[in-house]
């Protein structure tokens, strides 16, 4: 056999099992490590990544296809973490972590993005350093705006699930006070609705600055989260409705926004 | 239908991703390239004609409609050489150089060093300057330099002219080298073209061996390391010294893998196809002294530079210091081959400078015995030496956002935007035109009175937002970068660095022991590959393909030298 022949089997047999790899449903896990996949299967059917400016078909998605884990009713150490967004429901969680007997961290990065999120290792950070059971991410509201959002935030949106995807987390999407330009379906796409609370759909009482909830407002967007997260999301934790307000501080890291 | 749509996907040029050839894409062609290749190989025309339609496909692929330039130059410098050779006087031969010379160099000027020179003009004469909207062609640096050798050494009378056009197109276009070297010499590259090809096993899978050594240093390691480079570079004020210094040796491994990578691959597939490329890098950072390092760091530019710039400017034949002067201008004159920007001059000036030097010194140099802890010592100031230089090659400006202002463009609504400078700070004058009419003026001071302003201007959602920014230019950044080094070097970052960063040290630690390992090792490694079972190489070159995609990254990162 002539052997640049054997050099074309060789590239054919490679190219033939990642295609069918591709294809399979199955997933090959070796030590916790899933082996990756290649895009030939988009490639060859024609479906487009991101399935931008298209309605979101949910059941199109892999995180779509997750199934409701059951209530976890153990005890949790909280991050919150994200924008300034995330000031207000802290402190009403504050009340919900006093009653549930969870233990709460707080990081704000004031004027964040998934940008910022997603281009560093901030979280992952954070994570090794609290270890925390489960994850509130509270971003997206300083991308409202950002034209061809998918495009430039996809990636960086992706590079903030790998740092989470293997603990319990939910990402609270942004309060939106207009139509936004795709951040909101983008988040969507990628976690899925059992991980995603979409903020965008409540109605609140804004400060000032026309952006951020009132205290009370955000009382009220935190009491649907936890209703949401105790019934709706992905893997429910105990959060039940607190009598009274909580009298201990929050553990509070407050991260300087980039020049 | 569907079938269509996927040979135009294949075919159709995305200026965002250029080809390269750890590209899935290049996969397919070249699966499709070598399969016809083995078929046709033994017919000398039929893959001249081939692998010259293959190249342009390549070339295509990378650079769009560029590929006329190629062309172009293909024409023009085989007709030259040709018409140097036919011209009876010397005046008329040097006439024709002097005409092919000036075309290549022309168009490399016009698409590479445009903007720099006319930026460096207005800046001189006081003025703004809008860049000009030029694109570079991919490789340009590289295969004009391949044609201007070419020409000299007909000139010189050290080759033979080819008399077809279609081996000078092949030799010009050969796509394993032709958007990123090595810079073949025709006097290696154009006798091979009158041999029959004969591909031999070993040489096949030596060059397999080549590729995926390359696909490991360029796909793997490079691109996977950059990612936490880039963000240092991007900003490294927010990083501490000991950050910064892993983002230096991180930089530092980072370019070697990514070049070197790339011209492995080239090699290899050069081999696979029968064709000796020669050798681009000789583990340049085991280099005891700078002209040990110039000799094995890209070598092909190196010995272009030496034999087409150095010795023609009169090498060491004129005197010492017309040596040193020579030594100077040659890698002052390579530094701007690098790139369009003063950061590059510097750097090949301070290159030309240690060469002089360590030439001025050698006798001294040359008493000390060459023993391992000397040898220890002289390593160790040449690798960071040669460091401290990549940190000015790789800085780039950095815009910091200083002010934002946000306008409804509704009901005909216009902006013009100025930045003014009076009493010692710059105010941020935007006038508001409705109808044409001026309705509304703001002054914004900044509070800064450097004049390393600019604006830039965004439009969505119908809300212009006028940003002003400061540019701290590539120089500054690298010298806060060293500041930060020298200044704020706290081993204390050192183990949570360590723990979330373990994967990209792993990968750090993994190329410099690459690069160590004695030549003789590497080369024990590749002859026990190559005399492995055919399942077992099937087997390492799947795993390889896997590991790429595992570490593959969202962005497929661009090949470094793709901007010279």
């Amino acid at each position: 056999m002539n052997i640049i022949w054997k050099i074309v089997a060789m590239l054919l047999i490679t190219t033939t099992l990642l295609t069918a790899y591709s294809f399979s449903d199955y997933e090959i896990e070796f030590k916790g490590i899933v082996l990756k996949k290649t895009p030939i299967k988009e490639f060859i059917l024609g479906i487009p990544e991101y399935p931008y400016g298209k309605a979101l078909n949910l059941r199109d998605t892999l995180v779509g296809k997750e199934v409701q884990q059951p209530a976890d009713t153990a005890s949790q150490r909280i991050l919150l973490i994200g924008d300034s967004m995330l000031e207000g429901l802290m402190l009403r969680l504050k009340d919900y972590v006093a009653a549930n007997g969870h233990d709460l961290k707080t990081v704000i990065w004031y004027s964040s993005s998934t940008l910022w999120y997603g281009s560093t290792d901030t979280l992952k950070y954070f994570i090794d350093e609290y270890k925390p059971t489960y994850i509130m991410l509270v971003l997206g509201a300083n991308e409202l705006f950002v034209s061809d959002i998918i495009r430039k935030r996809n990636k960086n949106v992706k590079h903030i699930i790998r740092q989470i995807d293997t603990l319990n987390y939910i990402w609270i999407g942004p309060p939106n006070w207009k139509d936004d330009t795709g951040i909101n379906e983008m988040i969507l796409k990628n976690v899925g609705p059992l991980h995603y609370f979409a903020s965008k759909n409540l109605n609140y009482k804004r400060t000032s600055d026309g952006a951020h909830p009132t205290k009370a407002s955000s009382a009220m967007w935190m009491d649907s989260i936890a209703v949401w997260v105790e019934n709706k999301s992905y893997k429910p934790i105990r959060l039940k409705k607190p009598d009274e307000k909580a009298r201990n501080s929050a553990n509070v890291t407050i991260l300087q926004p980039l020049r | 239908m569907n079938f269509l749509r996927y040979i135009e996907e294949i075919l159709r040029y995305d200026a965002n991703s250029p080809m390269i050839f750890n590209s899935g894409i290049f996969l397919v062609l070249f699966i499709g390239f070598i399969s016809i290749y083995a078929l046709i190989h033994k017919n000398r025309i039929s893959v001249t004609l081939f692998v010259i339609a293959f190249s342009l496909l390549f070339y295509y692929k990378s650079s769009g409609w560029y590929l006329w330039i190629l062309v172009f130059t293909t024409i023009t410098d085989f007709s030259f050489a040709l018409a140097i050779v036919q011209a009876k006087k010397l005046i008329y031969k040097r006439i024709w150089l002097f005409l092919s010379v000036g075309v290549s160099l022309g168009i490399l000027f016009y698409f590479k060093y445009t903007n720099f020179f006319l930026g460096n003009f207005y800046t001189i004469a006081g003025n703004n300057f809008q860049p000009l909207d030029i694109f570079l062609p991919i490789g340009i640096s590289f295969y004009t330099f391949q044609s201007i050798s070419y020409v000299l050494d007909v000139y010189w009378k050290k080759i033979e002219p080819t008399k077809n056009i279609l081996d000078y197109a092949f030799f010009l276009s050969f796509f394993p080298q032709l958007v990123a070297g090595p810079i073949v010499k025709a006097n290696l590259f154009l006798p091979q073209l009158k041999k029959p090809i004969t591909i031999k096993k070993e040489e096949v899978y030596a060059g397999l061996w080549m590729i995926m050594v390359g696909l490991f240093k360029k796909a793997v390691i490079a691109d996977y390391i950059s990612q936490y480079n880039d963000l240092v570079f991007a900003d490294p004020t927010h990083y501490s010294g000991f950050e910064n210094l892993m983002a230096v040796y991180g930089y530092t491994l980072q370019i070697y893998c990514d070049f070197s990578g790339y011209s492995d691959m080239a090699i290899g597939l050069g081999k696979i196809m029968g064709f000796d490329l020669g050798v681009n890098f000789n583990f340049p950072y085991k280099a005891l002294n700078i002209t040990d390092f110039w000799r094995r760091w890209h070598i092909s530019l190196s010995s272009w530079l030496r034999d087409y710039l150095y010795i023609p400017l009169g090498g060491n034949r004129k005197g010492r210091t017309r040596m040193y002067i020579n030594l100077f201008i040659t890698m002052f004159l390579g530094g701007l081959w690098h790139g369009a920007s003063w950061k590059f001059v510097f750097w090949g000036a301070w290159h030309g400078l240690a060469l002089a030097i360590h030439k001025g010194t050698k006798s001294l140099l040359d008493k000390i015995p060459n023993k391992w802890p000397t040898n220890t010592v002289s390593w160790f100031i040449t690798f960071h030496f040669v460091i401290f230089l990549w940190i000015f090659f790789r800085a780039n400006n950095i815009e910091h956002q200083v002010y934002k202002y946000s306008e409804q463009m509704a009901d005909n609504k216009r902006t013009e935007s100025a930045i003014e400078y009076a009493n010692g700070v710059n105010i941020l004058k935007v006038k508001i035109f409705q109808n044409d009419s001026l309705v509304n003026t703001v002054n914004q001071p900044l509070g800064i009175s450097e004049n390393n302003l600019l604006i830039r201007k965004e439009i969505s959602q119908g809300t212009e937002t006028i940003v002003v920014k400061q540019v701290e230019d590539a120089f500054s950044v690298a010298v806060s970068i060293i500041k930060k080094i020298g200044t704020e070097m706290d081993l204390a970052f050192a183990w949570p660095f360590l723990k979330v960063r373990y994967v990209w040290v792993i990968l750090l630690v993994i190329g410099f022991v690459m690069h160590s390992t004695p030549v003789k090792w590497n080369n024990k490694v590749m002859e026990r590959y190559i005399k492995s079972s055919y399942i077992f190489k099937l087997a390492v070159f799947i795993i390889l393909v896997q590991v790429v995609i595992q570490f593959k990254s969202e962005d497929v990162q661009p090949f470094i030298y793709f901007q010279f």
